[in-house]
């Protein structure tokens, strides 16, 4: 028996010896509780906005109501009566007109209950892009035409705020993707270039990083964005910001690139390669920026929640994405006003959402550095 | 096939690392041949210049580093179309990143390195090391038949992946390296010091290489690795026919391994000949006292072991004529401090440079 389980044993601790580098740092990731955590904010806000977003919302992004600025419906499962029940349900709104402020107002009526159903057929959408669908994850009755559930209530034009909510994390959270994407082409490439061949062309890309990072973020961010034309189409806006995010985001990560290329091309591995007979452009692609690759991703993973920040900063300010496009930036500029925060607050329900995301994205990002930092204590 | 046919000549070859401090002359005046299928070593102390030789046979002296003068000239033989045509190409004058270089770099000169611990790089496994310089450099013939007549059109074409880790599998065992089939996806932190210097040889012998620099490759290993990692280079040395240039600071591993010795100080070759006479009949004062500094096992003596005395001269300022002659036993006052030496031919086939062999 024990004869038996020997060699087993072995295989076993052999097998943990030749972990490689990434199981390790998957090993050690996981262990951090506050990494995971962070890990599953940020794949359910992608896997929720950005790629299901029709899914999750009850109503479409532009299907308005005529409840127009209609306050919160929440799920209650106890009845007036002190009935429980299993399924829940909201209590419908009565219109109401404020003589005192000529504004309409809603109230609570608690004499009309939509139940909400789960998977329930609503407003047809093609999820992503592709498929004809007409499942929501949650709604009222399809055959009653006066049901209907606000979670955070509606905005301006009867929009339910909820679904606008999911739509706009869609459009957020891919151009912090796609921003960090261009971001990492150009500071890699810039940041290994300058510190593997240095000289001239070092001392111009560095002057230029410097350049942009003379002047304060926010202001660029908003000069350059006042550059986009308004009358072009919403897309171009949308791809014009990104580049715009990119280039003002590449300095940073070009410097750690050239400080981190510069420690490692005085490596022997480099010279040794070298003398197998590879290239300069194969040292600097296969051999150094690899080698950087574990700090990159770190950078690259705390970089997109500024991203995401900057977005709704600018469209806070109204010189980001304008609408027809909902992101979070486009909803926060709907309660840049006063009135907005007076009479319906619950149009500040997204800044949670964005709080949630930059926290689940910074956590994965500190948990990752722990995780790849080979020199880490534990 | 002729014995001593020439491989690589060196010829007076000076290199100069421009500093801000001034310039330091790190081979000054450097000449010596390596013949196919010889070894030759290169002795000296730390900072003499040996491993800056070797680098600049491959044209790859480091910044701020120049070849200023001389030429290093590669007697490269042309396998393709079976007659022995030998075309000589003065490496000194080729463009650093070019291809004819990056071609004879690796894949017909390899080159193994002092710190085995940090010559693989880290994110790499030891077969994708070996692939890689496989996949730059070893090339496959293809065959084709002709339909009308049968005709072998010789092309070549670059192994695959596939074909690659074979090669690299096989090198290992060759090596010694154990279970290769399981090593070749291990990453260099996975292996130890020897396993790794097995591995550096695997790599630079994988493409057959005519010649193998070896810069100080047993240093950071322990003695019984030391031995075995010499065995290794020996029989391969044997199987393949290459020549290997031996950088050291150790006699005792070069007394085993080369046939010829060229002793180097502060840039400078004093002393070349074969490793007997070398040994046996040193000439050079400075050949003499780096031999006498060596510890003898087993011989006790109250003595304390002899050193050379005074320092390794300043690189910024040499002192004028034979740059030896402040730590010299046998220092001429008038002649040593004035003259510079050339070479003097002591005995045949015994070069010195000294001014004890010369009438001045």
């Amino acid at each position: 028996m024990a004869v038996n389980e020997l060699p087993e044993t072995t295989e076993r601790a052999e097998k943990r010896i030749s972990q490689s580098y990434w199981a390790l740092v998957w090993w050690r990731f996981k262990r951090s509780r506050a990494a995971i955590g962070g890990a599953v904010i940020v794949f359910l806000s992608y896997f929720m906005g950005a790629l299901f977003a029709e899914f999750f919302s009850p109503y479409l992004v532009n299907q308005q109501s005529d409840y127009v600025e209609a306050r919160p419906q929440w799920p209650h499962f106890v009845d007036q009566e002190g009935n429980f029940h299993l399924r829940p349900f909201v209590y419908g709104l009565e219109e109401e007109i404020d003589l005192e402020l000529f504004k309409r107002t809603y109230a609570v009526d608690t004499s009309r209950q939509y139940p909400i159903y789960f998977f329930v057929r609503g407003e047809p959408y093609k999820s992503l892009g592709l498929i004809p669908m007409d499942i929501h994850l949650f709604g009222t009755d399809p055959n009653d035409p006066e049901a209907h559930v606000f979670v955070f209530g509606t905005d301006g034009l009867g929009r339910d705020v909820f679904s606008r909510i999911i739509y706009g994390a869609r459009l957020s959270l891919v151009l912090g993707l796609v921003g960090q994407a261009l971001t990492l082409i150009f500071g890699v490439t810039l940041g290994a270039i300058s510190g593997y061949y240095g000289g001239g062309v070092d001392m111009l890309i560095q002057r230029a990083t410097e350049f942009l990072q003379a002047f304060p973020r926010e202001p660029i961010l908003m000069a350059l964005a006042a550059i986009i034309p308004p009358t072009w189409n919403p897309m171009w806006i949308y791809f014009g910001l990104t580049i715009i995010l990119a280039f003002v985001y590449w300095g940073g990560l070009a410097r750690q690139v050239r400080g981190l290329v510069l420690s490692i091309r005085e490596r022997e591995f480099v010279l040794a390669a070298q003398s197998f007979g590879a290239s300069g452009r194969r040292l600097l692609f296969r051999h150094l920026i690899p080698n950087t690759m574990s700090h990159i991703i770190v950078i690259a993973t705390t970089m997109v929640p500024g991203m995401i920040q900057s977005e709704a900063f600018l469209g806070f300010l109204g010189l980001g994405l304008r609408p027809p496009l909902t992101s979070w930036g486009v909803l926060m500029n709907e309660v840049s006003n006063v009135r907005a925060i007076r009479f319906h607050p619950w149009l500040l329900f997204p800044v949670p959402f964005i709080l949630i995301s930059l926290l689940g994205f910074n956590m994965l990002g500190d948990g990752l550095r722990d995780a790849m930092d080979p020199y880490g204590a534990r | 096939m002729n014995e001593n046919e020439l491989l690589v000549e060196v010829k007076d070859l000076k290199v100069q690392f421009d500093v801000r401090d001034g310039i330091v002359r790190a081979v000054d005046g450097a000449t010596f041949e390596i013949r196919r299928g010889h070894t030759l070593g290169i002795i000296g102390e730390s900072g003499c210049g040996k491993s800056v030789t070797a680098k600049a046979i491959m044209q790859m002296v480091p910044k701020p580093g120049k070849i200023v003068g001389g030429e290093v000239l590669y007697h490269r033989r042309l396998k393709s179309n079976g007659s022995d045509v030998t075309e000589i190409i003065n490496v000194t004058k080729l463009d650093p990143d070019g291809a004819l270089i990056r071609q004879i770099r690796g894949g017909e000169i390899g080159m193994i390195f002092q710190e085995p611990m940090s010559s693989l790089t880290p994110v790499y496994t030891a077969g994708s090391h070996i692939g890689e310089a496989v996949g730059l450099h070893r090339l496959i013939p293809i065959r084709k038949v002709g339909t009308q007549m049968v005709e072998t059109i010789r092309a070549q074409r670059h192994v695959t992946k596939e074909e690659a880790r074979e090669i690299a599998v096989d090198m290992l065992r060759r090596v010694g390296m154990p279970k290769p089939e399981e090593r070749v996806d291990s990453y260099p932190h996975q292996l130890s010091g020897g396993q790794r210097q097995r591995v550096m040889i695997a790599i630079a012998l994988s493409c057959e290489p005519v010649m193998l620099i070896a810069d100080e490759p047993t240093t950071a290993l322990d003695v019984s690795i030391e031995a075995q990692i010499l065995d290794i280079m020996r029989e391969l040395q044997d199987t393949v026919d290459m020549a290997i240039m031996f950088i050291t600071h150790n006699l005792a591993v070069i007394a085993e391994m080369a046939e010829e010795i060229c002793v180097m100080y502060m840039g400078k070759i004093v002393e070349r000949a074969d490793v007997v006479k070398v040994f046996f009949k040193p000439q050079h004062p400075y050949t003499r006292e780096l031999l006498k500094s060596i510890p003898h096992v087993g011989k006790k003596s109250r003595e304390r072991l002899a050193s050379i005395k005074g320092m390794v001269p300043d690189p910024f300022n040499l002192p004028s004529g034979c740059v030896f002659h402040p730590r010299c036993p046998d220092y001429m006052p008038g002649k040593c401090d004035r003259i510079a030496p050339g070479w003097t031919e002591v005995e045949e086939g015994h070069w010195a440079s000294c001014l004890l062999y010369e009438d001045v």
